[in-house]
């Protein structure tokens, strides 16, 4: 199963909001959406889950329209807390697991599961304004999930959770997706899609910047690949043969050093050991965070 | 459907554990109770001051005739003025000296006598009665059976009935005044409820929640069905507690004013049918304009259509109050948003042909209808609408983009 969108566009009074935006997640994947504020994710999401109708283009998921489909083949946590702020906290889950579509039973046996997976069930009889940010977070993650769909949407599901909490999750969600789920992540929080996702898709300005595996990504950005080595000997012979070198005074006296021209790390080793000593010799992939920067800002 | 109904318990559950709802279910409880034990209450001071005179000089049957002969009654049922017969003056001028009577009538001589220590109007009726029972004893000794007597003294009696034959009472009148009071109140405000509930709901972003797994026609009817449902079960304990009131009461032969007999079975049922209508109503109506509202002031704003329509209701139903036959109250009848209120005086003190509330009812599941599909087509398009509430200009663009 495959959630495809092929040329989605839509635009509200204010402009628009994606336009020709196309990508495929794979059955099981763990996908990044990710994007600046304003981007277009939030209008993305509300399109897959046919909260709103696009103006064009098509959505699908295991290609069968979106339109289509029952709503509980979705789960959806969003950015904003949306709970019943009165209501019990296993009273909460249980009822949203009947809406998405479980018998009350089921929806009961589900809730008491999870529950205790998420470490809450001491809370289970409060209302839910009675508890911590975090562990409402924690309600509301199983609100979305309850129901085990195929689909799990997750809006910034890591906002306001504690490291332990955070840490939890981080468990959680290869075991949904070990399980069949597949999950996709929007979040500002890069060093988590760079751990967790395996594919990703880059908005920006209501427009698709990239859509592929992480790997694909950081490929076209090689040329932002740095070869850092630790040097100690003749500093100036070495910068005045090397160009283009980012130096960094280390806490031992050592010399850091870190090029970006495209030096290959054997070169470069050769010039080091020609002047002096070589410690530590790397070469370092660029970051998501740098990738993600580097796409925004090269847009016009 | 199964949303829509888990929706509407939930809702349900939600309000009828609330302490407005329930300070609200209880005073007025408290105040039916209060309206319809009056009465009882005044009875019981009426009974307290009841007037008790000894009779002498009689047997205990001419006693029993006299007090036949005082057709006053209080409220409960009781003479206002007791006879007790005695066997002689001196027994009689005892239990008066004593304060066990508050006077003594002595007849037998050739001019009946009354001693109280202070006679007040109750010589008024005794003479009265005296007069009815010496003329019925003259009319014996001339020969009459007692039949004859009973039929010479027989009042007639004129039965009170409008120019359709219907009996109208004017406690059923007050009754279904107070009803048509409180369905004018409950959509008025259970209208404005679910118009606050579904503003809430999306203030508390819930809303999103729910959206992603139901359509918006269920998240609204749930929305409304759930408010309608709290409304009615209010009702319900409301009424049930009138009538167990009145049961009791008339049991205990104690009266509140309001006889059960007086008031037909079909006004509580319209009742309960024609809120349910208006309800739905004017509550898509309240759904549709306040959904895209995200603040209680401006859901507040977007009621004030509703709410001119349903005072207008209101006094549509008053003209059918005064007179629920005239052609202004049949029309008014049939017309959707005053019909709930309309129809329901109409059924209740007038007779409108079957075929005229059958009229009335399908225009109203019409224009329901109607409703129903326009506000939830502006549900749709708004109910994630946050910010400034976009005017009757923009809910109509809204919906041309749907």
């Amino acid at each position: 199963m495959t959630l495809e969108l092929t040329a989605v566009s839509k635009s509200f009074s204010t402009g628009p909001a994606v336009s020709d935006l196309s990508f495929a997640v794979p059955r099981g994947a763990m996908f990044g959406l990710l994007g600046p504020n304003g981007a277009g994710k939030t209008t993305t999401i509300r399109m897959i889950l046919d909260i709103i109708r696009p103006d064009s283009g098509a959505l699908a998921w295991d290609a069968e329209p979106v339109i289509d489909l029952p709503r509980l083949t979705f789960g959806y946590l969003p950015e904003e807390r949306g709970l019943y702020p009165d209501m019990a906290v296993a009273e909460q889950i249980a009822f949203f697991g009947e809406v998405s579509g479980l018998s009350r039973r089921d929806a009961r046996d589900a809730t008491t599961r999870w529950i205790e997976r998420m470490d809450i069930s001491e809370h289970a009889d409060k209302p839910v304004a009675a508890l911590s940010k975090g562990n409402q977070q924690k309600v509301q993650f199983l609100v979305a999930m309850v129901h085990e769909p195929p689909l799990l949407i997750l809006d910034e599901p890591f906002s306001g959770l504690d490291p332990v909490n955070h840490e939890l999750l981080l468990d959680i969600l290869p075991e949904l997706q070990a399980a069949g789920t597949t999950i996709v992540l929007s979040t500002h929080d890069l060093e988590q899609v760079e751990s967790l996702c395996d594919e990703l898709a880059l908005i920006n300005r209501a427009e698709l910047v990239f859509a592929g595996p992480v790997t694909q990504l950081r490929a076209r950005h090689a040329d932002r690949r740095r070869v850092q080595l630790v040097f100690r000997g003749d500093e100036a012979g070495l910068l005045d043969e090397v160009d283009e070198l980012d130096t960094r005074r280390g806490p031992d006296g050592w010399l850091e050093l870190s090029s970006t021209n495209g030096t290959s790390a054997d070169e470069l080793a050769r010039h080091a050991l020609r002047h002096g000593e070589l410690r530590e010799l790397s070469t370092v992939e660029p970051s998501l965070r740098e990738i993600f920067l580097d796409e925004i800002l090269r847009m016009p | 459907m199964r949303n829509a109904r888990l929706i509407a318990m939930r809702e349900l559950r939600s309000r009828v554990r609330r302490t407005g709802y329930r300070v609200t279910t209880v005073g007025g409880l408290l105040l039916i109770a209060a309206l319809f034990l009056l009465p009882t209450i005044t009875d019981a001071l009426q009974n307290a001051s009841r007037t008790e005179i000894a009779v002498s000089g009689a047997d205990a049957a001419t006693v029993r005739a006299l007090q036949r002969s005082l057709p006053e009654r209080a409220p409960n049922g009781r003479p206002t003025l007791q006879l007790r017969h005695v066997a002689g003056a001196s027994a009689g001028e005892r239990l008066r000296r004593d304060g066990e009577v508050d006077g003594l009538l002595l007849l037998g001589g050739a001019t009946p006598r009354y001693r109280a220590e202070a006679p007040d109007d109750e010589v008024d009726r005794l003479l009265g009665a005296v007069a009815t029972l010496t003329a019925q004893q003259r009319l014996q000794r001339r020969g009459l059976d007692a039949r004859e007597v009973a039929a010479v003294f027989d009042a007639p009696r004129i039965a009170v009935r409008d120019t359709d034959g219907k009996s109208v009472s004017s406690q059923s009148r007050t009754l279904v005044y107070a009803l048509l009071l409180m369905l004018y109140m409950s959509v008025l405000v259970y209208g404005a409820a679910a118009s606050s509930a579904i503003v809430q709901e999306k203030a508390s972003r819930v809303t999103e929640v729910m959206i992603a797994r139901v359509t918006p026609l269920e998240h609204m009817a749930g929305k409304l069905g759930g408010v309608g449902l709290a409304g009615l079960a209010q009702f319900a304990v409301w009424i049930g507690a009138a009538l167990a009131i009145l049961a009791v009461g008339s049991l205990l032969g104690g009266s509140s004013g309001v006889e059960l007999a007086d008031v037909p079975a079909t006004t509580f049922i319209a009742f309960g049918a024609f809120f349910a209508l208006g309800f739905t109503l004017y509550g898509a109506l309240y759904a549709g304009l306040s959904a895209p509202a995200s603040r209680i002031e401006d859901a507040t704003a977007a009621g004030a259509l509703p709410g001119i329509l349903i005072v207008a209701s209101f006094l549509a139903a008053t003209v059918a109050l005064g007179d629920p036959e005239s052609g202004a109250a049949r029309i008014l009848s049939f017309i959707p948003p005053l019909s709930p209120m309309t129809m329901f005086t109409r059924v209740s003190l007038g007779s409108p042909p079957l075929w005229e509330v059958a009229l009335s009812i399908v225009l109203l599941l019409a224009m329901i209808a109607l409703v129903l599909w326009l506000a939830a087509k502006i549900y749709r398009v708004s109910i994630l609408l946050y910010g400034t509430r976009p005017g009757p200009r923009g809910i109509l663009t809204l919906l041309r983009s749907s």
